[in-house]
């Protein structure tokens, strides 16, 4: 069996199991039904029950096409990019992570230049004026262009003091 | 009618339309010659700069952008032998063998005179068959839409690429992510779970760029990059006899551009190897071609920039996209409190007309940015990715921010990220999705409300002859597709 054909396997499972997980546990508990619907195809679970259907339809078809008959050759797709450290993923997940928990503590203009500072780390950038630039120049004019230009009001955070008098 | 023509002209004659539609024609030309950074992604990060900016000057930007993208593609397929965006895989075939003879500035050349008359014709098109569209489409009831919706979806099939059941699964998801929020006939909760942010449903724009900026920037960062070739602008440009040598080809590309972008889900990459290979077949000297032919880099560029007009026929006469990126700016025109159809051209006549006017003038502009500065954008071009991909998730979040002002969006995004990075690593396409996003709530309505008016009887669905032609079309581009999917595999 090829690579190709183990992922759309797995991916086949995932989608069953989605729509398994639609069918039975999130429509029961989400869907609110109004006491009397006219006809089943007026009722608000019919349309998102249908599709869970179709989903599960899907999941089990390429389960089945991939399992016993098509096999689909690897070469179908391009060749994978070589990945790096599975640790790099997981700090960018921890930057992400954190970088959306500050913002409304830290306000934008200060969050994102954390955030750029540790980004451009992770992607290989270390020349420290050109890291520092980046970092306090993108973010501020995002900012005054949003505030300023756009008269969209942006979280200042801790920096406000100062950002307010721009 | 005149009275509107004037209207239309007070309405698009300013400078901040005139200068944002330069912008975006830069924009998209700039974000369309950078390798992995795509025209879709480029047009969902401008999306947010439009909110606070008038309808007309809104949409003109994002169509300057999905324009100059278009363009934009071919300068590093000509310049490195990597295209900017899928479009212009074909342009690759004869532009790059130029480049290495020291010709790159000619074929630019030929590409950018190419786009432009190509972009002009669809233009025209769109202006011309717009109109007659939209007043037939006057006649849809619940049931004509429905089945309407459902040929458009067919969409989904043409975007799946050679993953046609992962498309279909994407598909579904993104009809049930429009699902969440209040019922639209009787106004309970659907998938609610006591979180009144949800009520209102999830918002366009932070599904949007997480599903297509999030998960490139975080493949980019696990991936190992691999060097590039820096972009070397060489030789003379196009002459006159160049062009008039091509002109028939470009002509002939357009038109197959116009037809098959006017059907939804086609897109601009098999309009661009269509009109290749009907250029290398009228040929007087078709083992040319795929060496350096200067009449293969006209025919693949005017087959792709014909599409970009004509895809906005469906979108404006009938409210569906053509494309993901029409997909967008029908998103944009829902932001701006406008629904794209056969009523807006009944409503709002004079900014579909201040549309049109934009629309021609972009094709100038996208000659002028091409023409002036396009030593400048090969060179941009270059910036390293190392450095450009963090920039852009900051831009994410402002811009995800802008729409509602509100930090959970920006959760949305991340989470939508990280749910189309999973997809990207199954192989799964993220454009069905999207498309499905969109147009899911109207397929639904439309389909409850056509089952209420003849309480329940599916029957109403192919009551009428336009049901019944769109159930035709549906199984006849399902039918084609299949074959296409097929006849590639066997390949």
């Amino acid at each position: 069996m090829t690579t190709a054909n183990k992922r759309d396997i797995v991916t086949g499972l995932l989608l069953i199991s989605m729509a398994l997980l639609l069918v039975l546990v999130l429509i029961p508990l989400g869907v609110v039904e109004p006491k009397k619907v006219k006809f089943a195809a007026l009722s608000p679970s019919y349309y998102p029950r249908l599709v869970g259907y179709c989903l599960l339809a899907i999941g089990a078809l390429m389960v089945v096409t991939r399992w016993f008959g098509a096999k689909r050759d690897s070469a179908d797709e391009t060749a994978p990019a070589q990945t790096r450290s599975p640790r790099v993923l997981l700090v960018l997940f921890l930057i992400l992570f954190a970088f959306y928990w500050t913002l409304p503590h830290a306000g934008f203009v200060l969050g994102s230049a954390l955030a750029l500072l540790c980004l451009l780390l992770l992607a290989g950038e270390r020349r420290p004026l050109m890291i520092i630039a980046i970092a306090i120049i993108v973010p501020s004019l995002l900012y005054l262009f949003f505030t300023k230009v756009a008269n969209i009001p942006i979280p200042a955070g801790v920096l406000e003091p100062w950002l307010i008098r721009l | 009618m005149l009275d509107t023509i004037a209207s239309a002209f007070a309405l698009f004659a300013t400078v901040d339309n005139a200068l944002v539609l330069l912008l975006g024609v830069i924009i998209g030309t700039v974000v369309g010659a950078i390798p992995g950074m795509t025209t879709v992604m480029a047009v969902a990060l401008v999306l947010p700069f439009t909110f606070s900016m008038q309808p007309v000057t809104g949409i003109l930007l994002l169509l300057g952008v999905y324009k100059g993208g278009i363009y934009g593609g071919s300068i590093t397929a000509i310049l490195i032998n990597t295209p900017g965006t899928v479009a212009a895989s074909c342009t690759v075939l004869d532009g790059y063998p130029l480049a290495q003879r020291g010709e790159a500035r000619r074929a630019l050349d030929i590409a950018l005179y190419s786009s432009c008359i190509a972009d002009f014709i669809s233009n025209l098109s769109l202006i011309l068959f717009a109109g007659i569209l939209a007043s037939f489409a006057l006649k849809f009831g619940s049931a004509e839409f429905f089945t309407l919706i459902v040929f458009s979806l067919t969409i989904i099939a043409g975007v799946s690429g050679t993953q046609l059941l992962k498309g279909f699964a994407a598909a579904c998801m993104g009809l049930l992510l429009a699902t969440v929020g209040l019922d639209l006939i009787y106004g309970t909760n659907r998938f609610v779970f006591g979180q009144v942010n949800l009520m209102s449903g999830f918002t366009f724009i932070p599904v949007l760029i997480g599903l297509f900026a999030v998960p490139e920037i975080i493949n980019y960062f696990v991936t190992v990059e691999t060097s590039r070739e820096k972009s070397k602008l060489a030789g003379i440009g196009a002459s006159l006899a160049d062009l008039k040598k091509c002109l028939k080809t470009i002509v002939r590309g357009s038109v197959i551009g116009v037809v098959l972008g006017a059907i939804p889900g086609i897109g601009g990459a098999p309009a661009a190897f269509l009109s290749y290979s009907e250029a290398r077949r009228n040929s007087k000297a078709p083992d040319k071609f795929g060496t350096g032919e200067l009449e293969g880099v006209a025919a693949a560029e005017s087959g792709n920039n014909g599409v970009a007009g004509a895809t906005m026929i469906p979108l404006l006469a009938l409210g569906i996209p053509g494309d993901i990126i029409t997909a967008i700016i029908l998103g944009a025109f829902m932001i701006h409190g406008l629904r794209p159809g056969p009523l807006m051209f009944e409503q709002n006549l004079s900014l579909i007309y201040a549309i049109f006017m934009g629309i021609m003038l972009s094709s100038i502009f996208l000659l002028i940015v091409g023409k002036i500065s396009i030593r400048t954008i090969s060179k941009i071009a270059d910036i390293p990715r190392h450095l450009l991909f963090p920039v852009v998730l900051i831009l994410c979040v402002f811009g995800t921010y802008a729409v509602n002002n509100t930090i959970y969006d920006v959760g949305i995004m991340f989470a939508m990220g990280l749910f189309g990075f999973g997809m990207l690593k199954l192989g799964i396409p993220a454009a069905p999705f999207l498309i499905a996003f969109i147009l899911g709530p109207l397929f639904e309505d439309n389909f409850r409300q056509a089952l209420l008016i003849s309480k329940g009887d599916y029957g109403v669905f192919f009551s009428s002859g336009i049901c019944l032609f769109f159930w035709a079309m549906t199984i006849l581009s399902i039918g084609i597709l299949i074959w296409q999917h097929t006849a590639g595999k066997k390949k």
